[in-house]
């Protein structure tokens, strides 16, 4: 309690304007609603859940000063303020326990919430609906020195005046004014661990790296960066990469995006790796760009080639190819979860089909998301109608829709207006309104019969675009007359909003993914939650790479490409061996693309490359023999393979987040003991079977599998160790069996690196 | 009446932030947190202290040695299992009747009269509550403890087991330490449930069916012409191809490859572990238990999954998820709660089957002296609506709902109260965060010690969550 009285005091102080003596005329919106906030009261778990608590409801964090007006002043015949001993109102009786409060304490008595509040009751529980236009946080981005480090934070909010109505007047409402809600505001750090901060916003911070402090006030939300960087490096030069190999590397010349990534690295004080080999960048960007190891050929060629450009060269070699358009149909099956309904195969057939043309020539990704948004007929034909049979009810349509497209999670809008967000329930079901005009079922047709009821008001929703507007001026009556006139005016409205230049979401979203696609991690993660408090770790990145895609008609190729060719893409793993001493350093030189991060290969892509390593088919279902699972159009085609190796069933989401993937013990055991593996090392029609009938040497089957599995030839330490071990084994086949079987068990073939 | 009349009795929490953390802000220094102190992942067994109530002094701490974590996935119904509401309007209190217990005076449901008869061994929370009424979010609660963020996913309460036990040394039997059957898929099945410890500690889905007459584990018996010995070449040559990998990124002068010990691969160390131990795989030899004993834990999947877990925990296994699907009873939940399929002589829907499964694993435990230290918990994500829909379901309800808890010493009781129409917590708010801290109390673990995430950031095994009285 000493505390608490001592931090007020220390407000007091701060913030004179507060406890100013003159008597203002107190603000129920803007005086008193913020305290009851700061103390918790209309947090989800307390009052502000949808239901309320204990009889006494309010808006979640006070997103309807009118309803909590309301609430509190008239609501229970009024008994929660009483006008005559203020004191004695139920609204501080409780909170300071002076009754019994299931909320336990949350005010004391006798500090300045508590006589604020206690004075707006005596001048008569005012509700001047002065507004609260715009919040302001400083410093709005700042960097610290030595850690760890305290600044304080100020929040200051502008105030408009009620415009006067014969209610209030003759009380002096005071001017449009800044106002100091330092002491007010609530604040919350994104990472704990990385920052404390206290009531008065008091920071301490704790460790390196690039900090979000999300900023809440009536309503309002606003964020603070911090940066942190590490302690200068120490002169030592960082270690070269992989020394053998690495003759022929030529540096390669910066893209725009280098600069970007190389100012956020020189604020935090963290070191590039140098450039990864040719041979890792080649398997690099076959797999990225086209989901398949390169083939011993390519290998070959690469080595063969002497030609300065040649991975600009093979770049553009995957970028035209026809696996590039199978592994990005299937990377954007994903995102838009392809799914058939029971017994009609056929939708996610001419979904996919359609997507694949859209991909193979290139299609921008504003056409592509505009013609599923209009799209109607006959789903069983017209593949991107299909985006209305991906979900159920308008709802589930609205939730997809905002994921996909935008990166949004609305969802949270359906039962109350997102706390960190400016999402409100009127964006949600305005959408969802949007969307009821779809009639669902094998034809998609556009109506205008139906409609959507708003939870709060239990009247129609008015059609809306997120964030954004009202479709019809003025009234649910015009939103009839809209869709009278075209049914599917609204979508098209919507359509439009969402693939102009400046919508803040959608070349963002898909750029993110792009680039999370290619480095293994996003600009935001996870990639599916783009919103202003969960900040990116270079926000001038990811707005270069927007307009970038913008600029080049939201093309797929032209980005990949950038990304591709940039020194950032091309940079070296970090060194296993520091792996150990510095997780810290490690997370960070990944997060801020300093360092290359491996990942393992997902289901489909890691059951392709045994496949082709091995040289045996695998089956899938009633597919044509040689399948590859990235071609597979639904995930429901049964596959205990793909299943243990934790592929996406595409119900929800597949959007990975960095450093959760991973199949875990089963998929292990599957890879070592199961039949994928085993079965194909005995094959006779396989790789390792055809060598062996046609008498190859030792050392040529070794090199031959290296190349196949790792895309480089065997060290020469390496093919001295096989060719002993093989050469005194009783048994070579099963010798040369357990080699293959260790090259595709080993970390270096599992992974992307 | 006086108005002045002042409780101070419990300083209950809500949201927000509370006064303990308040504390903690200001005396930051005083908590020992540095930065010397977050470099090292894993455990910290020398966590600090605050003002929690949990100093792991009391008598009930580390009571259980193990658990068996039976998850109704989809989310129970309160209402037709521990929280029957008889007074209420008709399409409040459904289609069943509730039964007196061992305990005097309390009623459940009609369809688990094995439980009734158990009750002075099982302790009912219906108080339970939690903000989340969506799968993958109630889930990630009730089975961390924690609300789900973007900001990192959390382990649940097997991962947290497991990766202790790793800490704690070479464990004495190959099994994993977390196994869930038959496979842990949960919430929508977006949670791994080992968070951000990692893959390693990922659960073990046993994978087949245990109520099939052929069930065994996926890939765990010798692939056809496999041998030990030849595992053994595999695993050498395995751990070369990671040498000279090593070697490469941190050349070492006459690095000889024999060195290793290992693949240095945890992961792949535990299948070979596991594969090349045949008292291990015995575990999963269902067939080796008797006829009597198969069939009183009931024919279906959630009760062969039972006697399972408890082969398991005879063996050495620290916690089992038994996860047991379909609860989520939108529509038709008489058919799918009681009957299991239309026209049933004998019921065999989720309620009678989990009755028959969980009070065969009480008794077999407690006749084999190991029910007083193992715990057993049976929870969903959350609770059904209280009032039935147009199709005969309920949909999903997360203000109050019930959780069941036996074993490791608990007494069986009532915690806590559902309002009269099971609507919300009239008595004895007990949020998942609150279970948590008491789950882990019984297991042995403190609080306020330390997991670290990869790259460092220290993260408390339970935060804001209070010890839940009645049953430490």
């Amino acid at each position: 309690m000493a505390l608490v009285n001592a931090f007020w005091t220390l407000v007091l102080l701060a913030a004179p304007a507060a406890g100013g003596a003159a008597e203002t005329q107190l603000d129920f919106d803007t005086d008193v609603l913020p305290l009851l906030t700061k103390a918790g009261c209309n947090a989800a778990a307390c009052h502000g859940a949808a239901a309320g608590r204990g009889g006494f409801k309010l808006s979640l964090f006070g997103a309807d000063p009118a309803s909590d007006y309301a609430e509190i002043t008239f609501a229970l015949e009024g008994r929660r303020l009483d006008r005559r001993h203020a004191a004695d109102s139920l609204l501080l009786a409780k909170p300071t326990l002076q009754l019994d409060h299931e909320g336990g304490q949350r005010l004391e008595e006798e500090t300045p919430p508590v006589q604020t509040i206690l004075r707006w009751i005596e001048q008569g529980a005012p509700r001047l609906a002065r507004r609260v236009t715009a919040l302001h946080v400083l410093p709005e981005s700042t960097t610290v020195d030595t850690l760890p480090a305290r600044l304080a934070l100020r929040a200051t909010a502008d105030i408009t005046p009620a415009t006067s109505s014969p209610a209030n007047s003759g009380t002096s409402d005071s001017a449009h004014q800044t106002r100091d809600v330092t002491a007010t505001a609530v604040y919350t750090p994104v990472d704990p661990s990385a920052i404390e901060i206290d009531e008065a916003g008091h920071v301490t911070v704790l460790r390196p790296g690039r900090h979000t402090i999300v900023v809440r006030y009536q309503g309002l939300v606003q964020t603070a960066h911090i940066t942190a960087p590490l302690p200068r490096p120490d002169a030592a030069s960082p270690k070269p990469a992989s020394p053998d190999l690495a003759d022929s590397q030529v540096t390669a010349p910066a893209t725009p995006l280098d600069p970007l990534v190389r100012e956020n690295l020189r604020s935090l004080h963290l070191a590039e790796a140098p450039s990864a080999d040719d041979l890792t960048l080649l398997r690099r960007a076959t797999l990225d760009l086209t989901g398949r190891l390169p083939t011993p050929d390519e290998v070959r060629e690469y080595l063969a080639s002497d030609a300065p450009d040649r991975y600009e060269q093979t770049v553009e070699r995957l970028l035209q190819s026809e696996a590039f358009n199978d592994f990005w149909t299937y990377r954007f099956s994903k995102l838009f979860r392809i799914k058939a309904p029971p017994r009609e195969p056929q939708v996610a057939e001419a979904f996919h089909g359609w997507l694949r043309e859209q991909i193979a020539q290139d299609q921008g990704f504003d056409q592509i998301a505009r013609q599923m948004l209009l799209g109607s007929g006959d789903t069983h034909h017209n593949g991107p109608a299909n985006f209305y049979r991906m979900a159920g009810d308008p709802l589930a349509q609205t939730e997809y829709f905002s994921e996909v497209f935008m990166a949004v999670r609305l969802r949270c809008a359906n039962c109350h207006n997102h706390p960190l967000d400016h999402w409100t329930q009127d964006d949600y079901h305005g959408l969802a309104a949007v969307f009821a005009i779809v009639e669902k079922g094998r034809e998609i047709r556009f109506t205008n019969r139906s409609e959507i009821i708003h939870p709060a008001t239990g009247e129609p929703a008015r059609l809306r675009i997120p964030g954004e507007r009202y479709l019809a001026p003025a009234d649910h009556a015009h939103d009839h007359a809209l869709k009278n006139a075209n049914p599917q005016a609204p979508l098209e409205q919507l359509s439009a909003w969402l693939v102009a230049p400046d919508n803040p979401y959608f070349a963002r979203a898909q750029v993110n993914r792009l680039w999370q696609a290619m480095m293994g991690r996003g600009l935001v993660e996870p990639t599916d939650d783009l919103r202003s408090t969960n900040a990116p770790s270079s926000p001038e990145l990811l707005d270069a790479l927007a307009q970038d895609f913008v600029e080049h008609g939201y093309r797929l190729r032209p980005l990949l490409k950038q990304i591709a060719l940039s020194q950032t893409y091309r940079r070296a793993v970090r060194n296993a061996g520091d792996h150990d001493s510095d997780a810290m350093l490690a997370e960070l030189e990944a997060r801020f693309f300093a360092v290359a991060s491996p990942r393992p290969l997902e289901a489909e892509v890691l059951a392709d490359a045994i496949v082709d390593v091995t040289g045996v088919p695998q089956a899938y279902g009633d597919g044509p023999e040689g399948t590859r699972a990235i071609q597979l159009v639904d995930p429901s085609q049964p596959s205990e393979t793909l299943d243990i190796l934790g592929r996406c069933d595409r119900e929800s989401g597949c959007e990975p987040t960095a450093g959760t993937e991973g199949g875990g013990l089963s998929a292990r055991l599957h890879l070592i003991n199961g039949p994928l593996i085993n079965d194909r090392l005995r094959d006779a029609s396989g790789h390792l079977g055809r060598s062996l009938a046609e008498g190859e040497s030792t050392e040529a089957i070794v090199r031959a599998f290296y190349l196949r599995a790792l895309s480089r030839p065997p060290r020469e330490n390496e093919m001295h160790f096989w060719l002993g071990q093989i050469h005194q084994a009783p048994d070579r086949s099963a010798a040369l069996e357990d080699f293959v079987w260790s090259l595709l068990n080993c970390n270096e073939f599992r992974t992307n690196h | 009446m006086s108005r002045r009349r002042r409780v101070r009795s419990s300083l209950r929490r809500c949201d927000g932030v509370s006064r303990r953390e308040f504390v903690r802000v200001g005396g930051l220094t005083a908590l020992g947190l540095s930065l010397s102190h977050l470099s090292a992942p894993g455990w910290s067994a020398e966590a600090t202290r605050d003002t929690r109530a949990d100093d792991g002094s009391s008598a009930s701490f580390g009571r259980a040695k193990r658990c068996v974590l039976i998850w109704l996935d989809g989310g129970p119904s309160h209402l037709e299992t521990f929280d029957l509401k008889p007074d209420a309007a008709k399409e409040v209190r459904g289609p069943f009747q509730p039964i007196p217990t061992r305990l005097v005076g309390e009623h459940i449901c009609e369809l688990m009269p094995r439980t009734a008869e158990n009750m002075r061994d099982v302790a009912v929370i219906r108080s339970m509550t939690s903000p989340l009424g969506e799968h993958n979010f109630g889930a990630h609660y009730l089975l961390t403890g924690y609300k789900p963020t973007p900001a990192v996913e959390y382990p649940s309460y097997g991962a947290v087991m497991a990766h202790l036990r790793g800490e704690a040394g070479q464990p004495d039997t190959a099994l994993p330490p977390h196994v869930a059957v038959p496979r842990f898929r949960v919430g929508g099945g977006k949670m791994s449930g080992a968070g951000f410890l990692g893959p390693a500690y990922r659960p073990f889905s046993v994978g087949g069916d245990p109520a099939k007459r052929d069930f065994q584990v996926r890939d765990l018996d010798f692939f056809p012409g496999m041998n030990a010995g030849r595992l053994d070449r595999r695993r050498r040559f395995v751990q070369a191809l990671e040498q000279f990998q090593a070697d490469v990124e941190n050349p070492q002068p006459n690095n000889p490859i024999t060195d290793r010990v290992n693949t240095g691969d945890p992961e792949f160390e535990q299948a070979y572990r596991l594969l090349t131990s045949p008292e291990a795989k015995r575990a999963f030899a269902l067939e080796e238990e008797d006829a009597d004993t198969r069939r009183r834990y009931g024919t279906r999947t959630i009760g062969q999954s039972c006697l399972l877990a408890r082969r398991l925990l005879e063996r050495g296994v620290p916690f089992v998820t038994v996860n047991n699907p379909g609860w989520d009873t939108h529509e038709n939940a008489y058919t799918r709660l009681k009957e299991g399929y239309t026209g049933a002589k004998v019921p065999v829907g989720l309620v009678p089957s989990l009755d028959l499964a969980f009070n065969a694993l009480i008794d077999d435990l407690r006749e084999r002296g190991m029910l007083d230290e193992t715990l057993i918990v049976v929870m969903g994500e959350f609770g059904r609506t209280p009032k039935l829909n147009t199709r005969g379901g309920r949909d999903h309800w997360p203000r109050v709902f019930s959780v069941a808890v036996a074993g490791a010493g608990i007494e069986g009781q009532i915690i806590g109260q559902s309002d009269a129409v099971a609507e919300g917590p009239s008595e004895r708010p007990i949020t998942p965060s609150d279970l948590a801290a008491t789950l882990y109390h019984l297991l042995g673990v403190r609080a306020d010690a330390r997991l670290y995430t990869p790259d460092g950031r220290p993260i408390e095994i339970n935060r804001d969550g209070e010890l839940i009285r009645e049953l430490t």
